[in-house]
């Protein structure tokens, strides 16, 4: 199953046409929260919004998780040992007040179970040959943290 | 916590505003103030008082803070014993610094975000992040 999640703040029109697409041409099935109660789908399984528990239930039923660039997302995914795909909202087609899920999103993928797509093909792709979760293994980015701040209470 | 790693070697106490997180996280050396924000100016004057004696009592070399308001107030007390200390704006922090992280960059040299591209709006540094 691939569940997808935009958050709560504000719906992700163009991540859900991409699922859309990918949704139509698969037979998996895919669960998305969409932020958006006005949104309906055929092929996939939508839900504007979701409780904690069927949150939770979601993500630990996905082969897959798709979302925006946020951290609730991200934490998640980690915790739950899941794949991410990120597609970051973009300031240029007014997805969010400015470009930082870019920045983000280029930042997160350095770790090696975060992909980043931003457009259709990449999902496509991303999907077919999800990242690998890191399982009990520091992100580098932490290992790199914990450095620094061990260097300065040594110092 | 993910940090703690780095505090391994040292005599380390910590402080928080959360009853129950240190115990699940099976640490014994912790002390709990009073949580607050710049709005609440009761609570913040508590929280001062409890980290003042904490400090005193405790006399860090190192504070180490992720914030927010009780991070900052420890950072401005523990100048006053001669504590150095560090400053690591939380990862939540993905626009910009955090209103306590603004206040903290006046008082010590030792900033960091954990976004690259907030620390260099912001003269902080980006040296790892949590995530």
């Amino acid at each position: 199953m691939i569940f997808a999640t935009v958050g709560t703040q504000l719906p992700f029109p163009r991540l859900a046409e991409y699922l859309e697409d990918i949704a139509t041409k698969s037979d998996e099935e895919c669960v998305f929260q969409s932020a958006d109660p006005e949104w309906t789908s055929k092929a996939m399984k939508v839900r504007a919004f979701m409780t904690p528990d069927q949150f939770e239930t979601a993500y630990c039923n996905a082969r897959v998780v798709v979302g925006h660039a946020g951290i609730g997302t991200v934490l998640t995914a980690r915790r739950l040992h899941k794949p991410l795909v990120i597609v970051p909202r973009r300031f240029a087609l007014r997805e969010h007040r400015n470009d930082h899920q870019m920045a983000t999103a280029n930042q997160l993928a350095k770790a090696t179970d975060i992909a980043i797509a931003t457009d259709l093909a990449q999902l496509q792709k991303a999907l077919a040959n999800p990242p690998q979760p890191l399982g009990d293994q520091a992100p580098p980015e932490r290992t790199r943290l914990i450095h620094y701040v061990s260097r300065f209470l040594a110092d | 916590m993910l940090l703690r790693p780095a505090f391994a070697a040292h005599d380390c106490l910590f402080i928080t505003t959360l009853d129950g997180l240190p115990q699940r996280a099976g640490i014994s050396d912790f002390e709990l103030v009073r949580d607050c924000n710049a709005d609440q100016k009761v609570d913040a004057a508590i929280c001062a008082a409890q980290m003042a004696k904490v400090v005193l009592q405790f006399r860090p070399h190192r504070i180490v803070t992720t914030g927010a308001l009780p991070g900052f107030l420890a950072l401005s007390l523990g100048k006053l014993v001669g504590a150095k200390s560090l400053w690591i704006d939380s990862v939540a922090n993905v626009e910009e610094l955090s209103a306590a992280g603004r206040l903290a960059r006046q008082v010590t040299s030792h900033h960091l975000s954990q976004w690259p591209h907030v620390a260099d709006a912001a003269r902080s540094q980006f040296k790892g992040r949590v995530l």
